[in-house]
């Protein structure tokens, strides 16, 4: 800041040396002298550099800096939301923020604030200049600025909203692009493309028609006009004052007031002219960096917004959990997504340590929400988790985390090699652990089908592999996490049968000693279970053994009832 | 272990050289010819006002030099009035200059995307099997801001050379001499700003780079934030996260203290000039061979001078540096995507299907088909069976066009695919997918998405069809309900069941359900089967097959392993002669029977 300061006043010194040697020097035909006044420019042009260079050099460190600290509160923020701000989030939009918005607001911080510094310090040293030579000109001079003052402000004023919406636009824009892409096979597969052109192209041409109209008022607001008749103005009123020099009068009546006039000379003249001249530069520098800040200001309002989205988890004692045992006991909880219609209603159960519990009921009924309940991807409204008799809310989150896994229906897998995605979550861990995991999931045969075998790399979310070989990789990787609890979502609907059975046996080993709970409506699977929760609507309508509830509980019967029509095997095969 | 080693080249990327770029950039210029011709006329007025303003003051003021032999101050006075109308005119010219400049650049990017979008909806699905969602978006929205502001390169290219011309013979006029030193700075400012311009573009490089891994590792927090908070990574992925800002960080700063060099250098060197005007013009003056005036003329000119200069170099700079952006944008427009297709279109389709000699492979590596031979009657309905991996979606997914044959054919009532109309054939296919995918917007709007013409009792009938109507139902805003991104506010079952749906309205000749209702329930399931049965009449059916009650209500059975067809028939005939299949069945049975 006093870097650039200093480098203002250098740079106004200059012409005022300027105007002088022309004045004095020239006049007098002085030639030594005029050199030394040139080599002293010299010197000071070389001083100007220097200092500016520095100047420049720390404000980028602090705007870098502000950057960078902004997207890390931005990075953390996130990954303190629950899961209901990212499904009501869009990926793109919240990528734009994250990458743009944050831009933007640097660019506002690093020249923006400097440019003002030197735009307003550039005016108050021409014009100290200024004064040195001629007051009454000078006066002109110090006209303009609060019009030009109020000319940014009506500026900034208009572009403000319109910076809003070219922001959003932008976002939009993302968004879209990034359905197209993430559902391009649903596009294919309605051949909806012409659609799907047609939107984008028109979100496309309407973020244009704000850029041209953004334009537009940025081109009306170019200072050039205030400098340039300014200059028109001052060397107006310096002829006219040579003139009178001239002439010899020293007085002249303006509006009844007599101002004395004091000596001008040409040089002079020609001082002021450059001195304006040099006010050309950080004035339509100011008018582009409005253009940015009003973008940056508009982003960071962005970022803020999504900083202050309430969806934060409650952060409880942050007990440590050493050595879970493993039990898990839900009283009277109720959620709700969106604090509208509850998702459960009052459910209550207990599962003992190392016993498995198996959650049936209809598509909707809140069955994979308990598993997300429990590994605290929301909290819930009402009621009360206990885990190994603690409250869940007490508990370190990450600990509790640590010691669940969940084999979810959607399975994210990272863009990188296989191995890496089965050791996602432990650093450090020896191949033979993994290639071990992989055999128990039923994965390490399919794995080495692979020309690079476990080095394969799998596309964005895994897509050039087959639903069922992800569920495998996502199975391996839970095993090499080694959890005490583990929340089964589902997650072998996609396998067929005989995988799935090998990865039972494999599961059934691995299982002992484990609290599990299983979301399914696979027969063995519910035989298999300690205990059944048969959910109905977010209700909790009967718990029991498989054996009990077929015997006394109609709606389970039911479901059953569709594979009593089956063929028994008749082909002997049994 | 790293998660973002990635390469930074697609697999697609050429390189371009400076005259293929420019060449480009001039066709896609051409599409506004206007607008460019009007923009070079209003930059010549922008010059003509920039020469004749200095021009104007200096006259003015050599005529009231005081030791000018014809001193008048009423021409001086003059002059200033002259001046006055200028600076308006100017700014005036200004004004239209900057909004042509926005125009073109804006309609420029504009066009860049959707030329892009364009190509985008042409490529067959092995190009987004391979590229990431993050760096297509890159392309289309990022690199395309660059490569649009090239456009008005040429204008501004041409009048800064006008300008220059036009100024330096003002100035030779003037003074020989004089000129002649000031001519030395020129050389000298070319050359310090394309070295800069080298040492920003290798930076620029290592910007992206880092800048493009900060923005992937907030992409994967978004997308995979269930198994990140699921593994317990946030610490871990906030301090990779920490180690990417830092890298980019230390680039950022790179890039800005070379770019700050640059103002103080060039700020230099116009007060070197200002020495040089002053050093050898004041001697000049003395000698009485330039007047007073002249100075002034010669600082303004001078300043003015090295705008276009400069400019120059900087465009010659912009066109490199911009070339990483025009590669990759040129790029994926060059690249052909694998789809062969033709123009016939299909009225009326039968529903036949002919498999011959089809050979696939996703990476040309590994083989999935091999001389695969198949053919399927009109209106019937088959089961696929088989284990994971065996083929089964891969046969779907070459039927619906997703992916080009490596060699074969597939005929649909006779004629080849690669001769149909891609878009007007995939309109008689059906295919609901394993991944339940729903757009951001309300549930109507997601079960029109292949009919949005449908008529309200038409979807009324589908949704009771499907089993839908009762959690719609529910739902306070019901069919307007809005399932978010991904459909993420619904289960997954019930996202299938509206996939179902949407698939079914569009009415297709051929229905493809690839393991369609995996996450419903049993007993919802077993409540849409008899009206899907209604539904699978009049057409071809093909469905994965993942409940034994799906195998026992379609005509013929296909059994798959290791991308052949080990088994074809009727579940009595193949339960009776076919190894592979009895042993499916015995374990599908053994998992889904009762037997209490």
């Amino acid at each position: 800041m006093i870097l650039t300061i200093i480098t203002i006043g250098l740079q106004t010194y200059i012409p005022l040396l300027f105007g002088e040697a022309i004045d004095n020097q020239i006049s007098n035909s002085n030639l030594i002298e005029l050199r030394e006044i040139a080599l002293i420019i010299i010197i000071l042009g070389v001083f100007r550099a220097v200092i500016g260079y520095l100047a420049s050099i720390f404000n980028e460190q602090i705007s870098q800096n502000v950057e960078m600290n902004v997207r890390l509160e931005f990075f953390e923020n996130l990954s303190r939301k629950n899961m209901n701000f990212f499904n009501n989030a869009k990926v793109g939009d919240l990528m734009s923020q994250g990458t743009q918005d944050t831009n933007n607001l640097t660019f506002a911080i690093s020249p923006g604030i400097r440019s003002i510094v030197t735009a307003i310090f550039g005016f108050l040293a021409a014009g100290l200049a200024m004064l040195s030579l001629n007051y009454l000109l000078t006066i002109a001079f110090f006209l303009i600025l609060p019009i030009y003052l109020f000319f940014m402000y009506v500026y900034a004023k208009n572009l403000q909203p319109i910076s809003m919406e070219r922001q959003e636009r932008l976002a939009g824009i993302n968004a879209s692009l990034q359905e197209n892409i993430t559902g391009i096979r649903v596009v294919r597969t309605f051949a909806a493309q012409d659609r799907e052109y047609e939107v984008f192209s028109k979100e496309v041409r309407n973020y244009e028609k704000i850029l041209v109209r953004r334009g537009e008022i940025s081109a009306l607001f170019i200072p050039i006009l205030l400098i340039s008749s300014m200059s028109a103005i001052i060397y107006i009123i310096g002829v006219n004052m040579i003139e009178l020099n001239y002439i010899g009068q020293d007085f002249i009546n303006i509006l009844g007031i007599e101002f004395k006039i004091q000596p001008f000379s040409v040089g002079d003249l020609i001082a002021f002219l450059t001195l304006m001249g040099l006010l050309v530069f950080p004035t339509s520098i100011l008018r582009f960096l409005l253009d940015v800040i009003t973008l940056g200001f508009a982003g960071s309002s962005r970022i803020f917004d999504t900083l202050t989205t309430k969806s934060i988890l409650v952060k409880g004692k942050n007990k440590e959990l050493k050595n879970l045992r493993g039990k898990i006991e839900f009283k009277n909880v109720s959620f709700a997504y969106d604090n509208t219609n509850n998702v459960l209603e009052n459910i209550s159960f207990e599962i003992e340590s190392g016993e498995t519990l198996a959650i049936i009921g209809s598509t909707g009924s809140g069955k994979s929400t308990i598993g997300k309940l429990l590994t605290r991807m929301y909290d819930i409204n009402k009621g009360e988790i206990l885990l190994d008799d603690y409250n869940l809310l007490d508990l370190k989150i990450s600990d509790v985390r640590n010691n669940i896994s969940t084999i979810e229906q959607d399975i994210v897998l990272f863009s990188t090699t296989i191995k890496e995605n089965i050791a996602y979550g432990v650093e450090g861990i020896d191949e033979n652990k993994i290639i071990n995991a992989a055999k128990l999931a039923q994965a390490h045969e399919f794995i080495n089908e692979f020309h690079e075998g476990y080095d394969t790399i799998v596309g964005e979310k895994g897509v050039t592999l087959s639903g069922g070989q992800k569920q495998r990789i996502a199975m391996a990787r839970t095993f090499i996490k080694n959890p005490k609890i583990l929340i089964i979502d589902d997650s072998t609907s996609a396998i067929d049968a005989k995988t799935e059975k090998m990865i039972n046996d494999a599961m059934r080993e691995i299982l002992k000693n484990r609290t599990t709970i299983i979301i399914t409506h696979r027969l063995s699977n519910l035989i298999d279970a300690d205990k059944i929760l048969f959910l109905q609507n977010g209700i909790a309508k009967k718990i029991g053994t498989h054996e009990e509830l077929i015997k006394n509980f109609d709606p389970y019967r039911q479901i059953f009832s569709v594979y009593q029509e089956l063929p028994p095997i008749e082909e002997g095969e049994k | 272990m790293s998660m973002r080693n990635r390469i930074e080249r697609a697999y697609f990327d050429k390189e371009y050289t400076f005259k293929e770029t420019i060449s480009r950039i001039f066709d896609l210029a051409s599409t506004q010819k206007l607008n460019l011709i009007g923009l070079v006329v209003v930059t010549l007025f922008e010059a003509l006002v920039y020469i004749l303003l200095p021009f104007l003051v200096r006259e003015g003021l050599n005529s009231i030099a005081l030791f000018s032999e014809n001193l008048s101050f009423e021409f001086a006075k003059f002059v200033g009035y002259i001046y006055l109308i200028g600076a308006f005119v100017q700014w005036l010219i200004v004004y239209f200059l900057i909004r042509l400049e926005v125009i073109i650049t804006a309609k420029s990017i504009s066009d860049l995307r959707i030329k892009m979008f364009e190509k985008l909806q042409k490529m067959d699905l092995g190009f987004y099997d391979k590229m990431q969602t993050g760096k297509i978006m890159n392309r289309v929205m990022d690199d395309s801001n660059q490569a649009g502001a090239l456009v008005t390169v040429f204008s501004l290219f041409m009048s800064s050379l006008i300008l220059m011309v036009t100024i330096l013979s003002i100035m030779f006029s003037v003074n020989v001499t004089l000129t002649l030193w000031i001519l030395l700075g020129i050389p000298i400012t070319i050359v310090l700003v394309l070295i800069i311009a080298i040492f920003l573009r290798r930076f620029a490089r290592v910007v992206r780079k880092t800048r493009a891994a900060v923005n992937s590792a907030i992409q994967e927090t978004v997308t995979g934030v269930s198994v990140i908070k699921g593994f317990n990574r946030e610490e871990q992925n906030k301090k990779d996260f920490i180690d990417l800002n830092d890298k980019n960080l230390k680039a950022n700063l790179k890039l800005s203290y070379t770019f700050s060099i640059f103002f103080p250098l060039i700020d230099f060197l116009s007060i070197l000039l200002l020495f040089t005007i002053l050093e050898t013009g004041g001697g000049e003056v003395i000698n009485g061979k330039i007047g007073i005036g002249d100075l002034y003329l010669f600082y303004a000119y001078t300043l003015r001078l090295f705008g276009p200069v400069i400019q120059l170099a900087q465009q010659v700079a912009r066109i490199q540096a911009g070339s990483a952006a025009t590669e990759r944008i040129f790029s994926l427009l060059d690249i052909n995507s694998k789809m062969k297709t033709g123009n016939k279109i299909i009225k009326e389709l039968k529903g036949h299907i002919t498999y011959q000699n089809v050979t696939f492979s996703y990476n040309d590596k590994e083989m999935i088909f091999e001389n695969m031979n198949l053919e399927i009657e009109p209106n019937t309905k088959i089961a696929l069976v088989g284990h994971t991996g065996a083929g089964k979606s891969t046969f779907v997914s070459l039927l619906s066009r997703f992916y080009e044959l490596n060699d074969g054919y597939i005929f649909i009532d006779g004629f080849n695919v690669q001769d149909l109309d891609i878009d007007s054939y995939r309109k008689h296919i059906g295919l609901v997918p394993q991944e339940p995918y729903l757009f951001s917007g309300s549930i109507l709007e997601n079960i029109k998405f292949g009919n949005i013409n449908a008529k309200d009792k038409e979807i009324k009938d589908i949704i009771s069809k499907t089993n839908l109507n009762e959690f719609i139902n529910s739902l306070p805003e019901g069919l307007e309900t809005d399932v978010r991104e991904k459909g993420s506010r619904l289960s997954r079952g019930q996202r299938q069941l509206l996939t179902m749906a949407r698939a079914l309205l569009a009415d297709p000749k051929i229905l493809i359900l690839d393991e369609a209702t995996a996450s419903v329930d049993a007993y919802t399931e077993s409540l849409i089967q008899k009206s899907l049965e209604k539904l699978f009449e009049n057409r071809t059916s093909i469905i994965v097959a993942h409940r034994l009650s799906t195998i026992l209500m379609v005509d013929r059975i296909l059994v798959f392993e290791n991308g052949k067809i080990v088994g074809d028939g009727t579940h009595q005939e193949l339960i009776a002669k076919n190894k592979t299949y009895k042993s499916l069945y015995e374990t599908y049975y053994s998992f889904q029977g009762i037997d209490n």
